[in-house]
This record gives structure tokens, sequence and C-alpha cells, in this order.
């Protein structure tokens, strides 16, 4: 199980984030100061850091530069209300790995966290898994209770994008945004079909349908 | 001296330019001097023209009575003899050849053809004169100088030998000699344009001179005028350093109250840009915060009903989700409108020739998700040959790129379901153009103003996409113009072109 340092001040988004990391399999370990929290990540073993940069008792920034000049490496997701496109270097150039501005998706610090823990660990792409299903991102082959499933290019792009955001709901656009891009004129009913295609090959009910908003993955499934 | 010929066709506008209030100063005072010197010198000249030609007068015109005075002291009367010689019809005036004797001796810088002289009888017959003197007419009537325009006499002489003629008789009833002294009135001319050339032409020279003099002064005394207000064009409102220039007395004050106000001007841009940034501070912590806990809520509901049912607590989780994202729109136009603001033109460094098409499917590729909600076709054509020709103007990309992204975003939002959205780069102008049902005539002035939302709108919006698009065009130097597209066609069309040539079509 992963394990995140979080270093924010504000409690009401800490808490939000403690959270929402514990519901998709993450530690969280919070901070609310700079001291506290530049101690913690010398002391103990994360596998990323959220760093907020306007903390009490020092600043994010500076937090940052320490570790890296003792050769403390975890990767550090910096999520800031600072804007400014020179923050954003600054940033990066004190040896940030990625760079949120707030307000942000939960979904979206899941996704940064994980792909810095594995671009850490040297892996491009892992397995995933919910439920029955598997899919292996490197040759995009997908397995239903063991057994590999034939599926179209698109069928696997809409299978990837919901299998890496498990807990959101996929509207018929940010679907289509994804598939398609803004070039292709497609039929309206386009995702309808993949979609109908998708539960007869993993189940009817692998993937469910919240009427007038999207699709999403049936949460019962990961549970088992 | 070249500057100064620069400056004589200015004198038929400088008229114009002094009646006009407050041009430039150098230019009012090189037009006043340059103007008024010569005036000045042209009227001293006229006077003393002027006097020189009455003195010259004076002298000449006392020599020639004092010379017919000698003549009718010294000339020998021969009344008498010449009756018996004119009864004898053999009468022989005598002509004296005087040019023809030498004088010896120094003889200053005298003229030949100077002077002449006549002495007729009471009957007109010439007793004697020399070789200048008897070509004069007899005129028994006149006493005194003849003014030679008011007489016949001009005519009866050739143009060159013009003669200034004073005629007196001997005795008082017209019974005695007729004398004649005439100057020649090319010699006296002669004088009077030696003397003047004499006196004016140094004049004239010393005047060229002296104007050239005035604009090399001039231009050198406004030259630290002229740097400093260079210095100022280029300055950018947030340069806070003094301007240094070596600049006359007089204008220091000047000098050092501007950069006293440099200094505010830069403290007042520097504390709003601060405020501008602990404002997105203050106002994102609270939307994070909402936002977080808004998609909590969701995820949480998504676990706890498995039932595929409308669910009412879903719905209103997502009404939160969508106005905490309008608020955070709202917020992030704002910051842009507050930095963009205060910039009057863009830092050079920033600029840079873009690849139109890459940028625009950045763009395109941005807004494809909120296009895909409403079925809104994106499409993009290009209007040249090639791409390199799409209009070859210096950008700042993050800027351009929300400039164009604010058009298409404006465009989606106003369309209904299902149409279609043109992105048309051109030569000259860039279009985002829609087969929507457009603006009414009377609201497309005012699209451009902040939080303008024409009434009666059902989208969401925060009124400063428009206003942004048309602030970031002018920092470009660009214009936006709005217009409804020519019936039968119906829709919106928003043309960004070049300030000094707008695209036609």
């Amino acid at each position: 199980m992963a394990r995140i340092l979080l270093i924010e001040d504000d409690s009401t988004i800490a808490e939000g984030i403690v959270l929402g990391l514990k519901s998709h399999g993450m530690m969280v370990d919070w901070f609310g100061d700079a001291k506290q929290g530049e101690l913690a990540l010398q002391d103990g073993m994360f596998d990323a850091v959220l760093l907020d940069l306007t903390l009490p008792k020092g600043d994010g920034m500076t937090v940052l530069r320490n570790w890296r000049s003792k050769h403390i490496d975890t990767p550090v997701l910096i999520i800031t209300a600072r804007d400014a496109i020179a923050n954003r270097v600054a940033g990066l150039n004190a040896g940030a790995d990625d760079y949120l501005v707030k307000p942000f998706a939960l979904d979206e610090v899941v996704a940064r966290l994980q792909a810095l823990m594995r671009r850490c660990q040297g892996r491009s792409q892992s397995e995933v898994r919910y439920g029955d299903v598997s899919y292996q991102p490197d040759n995009q082959q997908v397995f239903y209770q063991g057994n590999m499933v034939e599926l179209t290019i698109k069928e696997v792009a809409i299978l990837e994008q919901m299998l890496t955001h498990p807990k959101q709901i996929h509207s018929r656009a940010s679907l289509e945004d994804k598939l398609y891009g803004w070039q292709q004129d497609i039929e309206s009913n386009a995702i309808e079909v993949h979609i109908h295609h998708l539960r007869k090959k993993l189940g009817n009910d692998f993937i469910l349908t919240k009427r007038g908003i999207g699709y999403y993955l049936n949460p019962a499934y990961n549970q088992r | 001296m070249t500057c100064l010929i620069n400056y004589l066709p200015n004198f038929s506008v400088f008229y114009l330019l002094l009646c006009e209030p407050m041009k430039s100063i150098q230019q009012r005072l090189l037009n006043s001097l340059l103007i008024g010197l010569p005036l000045l010198w042209l009227l001293t000249s006229s006077f003393i023209a002027w006097r020189f030609w009455h003195e010259i007068n004076e002298i000449n015109d006392t020599q020639i009575t004092q010379v017919a005075r000698y003549l009718i002291g010294v000339a020998p009367k021969e009344n008498d003899d010449h009756e018996q010689i004119d009864n004898k019809k053999n009468h022989k005036p005598k002509i004296y050849a005087l040019k023809s004797k030498q004088l010896s001796g120094d003889l200053g810088e005298a003229e030949d053809d100077y002077m002449g002289f006549a002495i007729w009888d009471n009957k007109g017959r010439l007793l004697m004169a020399d070789e200048n003197g008897q070509s004069f007419a007899f005129l028994p009537d006149q006493h005194g100088f003849l003014e030679e325009y008011d007489s016949d006499y001009q005519r009866l002489n050739p143009f060159s030998k013009r003669w200034r003629l004073f005629y007196v008789h001997d005795d008082h009833n017209n019974n005695g000699r007729v004398i004649a002294v005439g100057q020649n009135l090319k010699s006296r001319q002669e004088m009077i344009t030696d003397a003047m050339t004499v006196q004016v032409l140094p004049m004239l020279i010393g005047l060229m001179a002296f104007m050239g003099l005035v604009v090399w002064l001039v231009r050198r005394g406004f030259k630290p005028l002229t740097q400093i207000s260079l210095a100022l064009k280029l300055r950018q409102p947030q340069d806070d350093s003094p301007i240094t220039a070596d600049v006359p007395k007089e204008i220091q004050p000047l000098v050092t109250a501007l950069n006293v106000l440099f200094v505010k001007v830069a403290d007042t841009l520097a504390r709003e840009q601060r405020f501008t940034a602990d404002a997105s501070h203050e106002l994102r912590s609270p939307l994070a915060a909402l936002k977080l806990q808004a998609d909590l809520l969701q995820q949480q509901l998504l676990q706890l009903t498995d039932i595929e049912d409308d669910n009412q607590l879903f719905y209103h989780a997502q009404k939160i989700s969508h106005g905490i994202e309008r608020a955070t729109h709202l917020v992030e136009q704002l910051l842009v409108l507050a930095k963009i603001e205060p910039q009057q033109q863009l830092p050079p460094e920033q600029l840079q020739r873009p690849d139109w098409l890459e940028l625009t499917d950045i763009v395109l590729s941005d807004v494809n998700r909120l296009a895909r909600e409403k079925r809104i076709q994106l499409k993009r054509t290009v209007n040249c040959d090639h791409p390199a020709d799409i209009l070859p103007i210096l950008i700042n990309p993050v800027l351009f790129k929300l400039l164009i992204r604010n058009l298409l975003d404006n465009a989606i939002r106003y369309c209904p379901e299902g149409a279609l959205i043109e992105l048309q780069l051109g030569k000259n102008a860039i279009k985002v153009m829609d087969n929507g049902n457009g603006v009414k005539p009377e609201q497309l002035t005012r699209l451009s103003e902040r939080f303008y939302r024409p009434a009666g709108q059902s989208q969401l919006g925060s009124g400063l996409g428009l206003s942004i698009a048309n602030q970031i065009a002018e920092l470009h130097g660009l214009t936006l113009q709005f217009a409804n597209r020519v019936a039968p066609e119906s829709g919106f069309i928003v043309t960004i072109s070049d300030k000094k040539a707008p695209a036609k079509n």
C-alpha cells in the first residue's frame, strides 16, 4: 500500500485529500506546517509527497530545496494556489516532479501521484485489475476471469480510461473527447455502441449507467 | 545649412502651426525664429535701403544744381554774336568733347558718362553742350528737376540712358538761356546698388549662418527632452528605475517628479500584483476545499447506490460540482484580466512566431469536451496556400491561446446543440464562425464590455470572456470585430485582424 506524505495547512483541503486518497487505497500522513513536514520525510519512508507552497513556519519551496540538498529523492507533487508561470518554473527548478494548481479534482491528484510513483519505481505502467477484469497497458490485452478477451481499439481505449479513473463517472462527452479528439465527426451513439459491446464481453453489470450523466465501473466488483 | 533648407518649405505651414495650440515646442521655436529672423532682416534692410536712396539722391541732386549754378556763372554770354550767327543760319553749337580729355593725376574711382550739360538760347538753339548733353531735349517751360516719369522725355530717350535732368533759366522771364544739367541715372543706381550690396550681402550671409546656428542650438537644447520622451515611450509601467539623462535645470524638477511617480506607479502595480496573487490564493483555497469535498461526496454516493436509478442526491452533488467549476472559471478569468490589464504592450522577449496549426490544435483539443457535450462539431480551415502564410505576426502564445480559446468557448456556449463552429485561419485574419442564431445587432457593440451578458441567457458564463479576448487582441495590436453572418446564413463571426490592415471579408 502506497504511503503518501501530505503537507498542507488548510485543514478542509487536507481532510478531503486524506479521505480521497484513502478511498483509492493509499495511506496518508498529514502535517500542517513546514517544519514538521520537512522532518517527517527525513525520518520516515514515503512513496510520494503532496506539498503545499504557502505554509506556516516556512515555505514549501525551501522545504523542497532542503530535501533535495540532502539527497532525499522522493517524488514531490506540488499543490498550490499560486499559478504564475514564474512560480511553475521555480517549483520545477527546485526539484518538484509535478505541479497542480488549486482547485483540482481528487481524481487528478490520484492519477498524478500514481504516475509519479510508477515513474519512480521504473515501471512505465503496471497491470490494472478491477474485479474479474485485468488490463495490461503494455500490450493492451484484456483478461476476463483469466481468459483473454478480444476488444476493438476503441473499446480498449474506453476501458483503459475507466480503469485508470475507477471512481469517476465518465460522461459521453468526456469519452468522446478522449477517444476521438476534435477532428473526428462521429455518430451520436458511437460511445453507447462501444459500451454495449464491452458489457457483452465483460459482463452486463461491469459498467453501469447513471442516466443523464454517464458511465461508471460497478463499485461492487472491486470489492470482490 | 542643410537643416535650414529643410525648414524653408515649412514656412507655408508655419502659420498654421503657430495658431495650433501646443504642438512641439521645438517646432514652434524653430518656426518662429526661422521666420522671425528673415522678417527682421528684411525690415532693417528695407529701412537702410530707403535711407540710402534718400541720401544718395540728396547728394547727387545738390551736385547737379551746383553744376548748373557754375554753368550760369561761368558759361560765356554770346547773345549778340549768336543772334548774328543765327541770322546767317550757319549757327554751330559748341560741343565740348570732355570725355576725350585725359586728366592726369589720381582720379579716385571716377566714372565716365556721369554727367552732362547743355545750354540753349531762348529759341531753343543749342549754344553749347558736352557729348552727353547734346542729346538732351530743349524744354523751354521746364524749371527745376524733370520728373522723367511724367514727361514725354522718357520716350524720346533710349532705355539705357536715363538721365535725371535739371533745367534752369538764367533770367526769370524765359528770355535768357536755358541750361540743362543731367546726371546718368544708371550710375546713380549703380551707386545705390553698390552701397546696398556692401551693406546687405554680408548681413544676408550672416543671417543664413545665424539661422543655421539657431537650428543647431535649438536641436541641441531639446536633445535631452527628445531623449526623455523616447525613454518614456519605451518604458514599461512596472519599471521604477529613474530617468538619469543629463537635463537642463528647467526640466530637472519635472524629471525628479517623474522619477518619484515611477516609483509610486511601480509600487502600486507591484502591490496590485501581490494582491492578485494573494486574492488568487485566498479564493482558490476555499474552492479547492469545496471541490475536494464535492468529489468525495460524489464518490461515496456512487458507492452507496449501485442500483441504477435516478438518484436525487447524486444530481445535487453534481450541481454543487458545476457551481464550483463556474466559480473557479470566474476566478481564473478575473485573475487573467487583472494580469493583462496594466500592460500596455507585451515584453518583446515573450513574443514569437507561432506555428498556427499546432497552437490551434491545442486550443481545439482544450474545448473539445465542452463541444462534445453539446454535440457541436469543430472544424478548422486554412484559407491560404501555405500554413506558413497565416497571419504572420509575433504573439505571446500563452495569451493568444487564451484569446482563441475564449472565442471558441463563447461560440460553444451560445450555439444550439449540433451546431458547427469553424476556426478559419487566413493570411490577414483569424475568424471564429458559427451557424447558431447570431447576436441582436444592438448587442454587437456591447459584447466586449466587462460582465456584459445579453439578457435572458441560460448559459453559465462570467461575461468576461470576450472582454479578455479583446484585451489580448489589443495587446497584440490586433482588433476583434463582431458581426452576424449575412442572411440567408445565420450565425456569429468574430474576426481577429491587424489594426492597420483590417480584413475585408
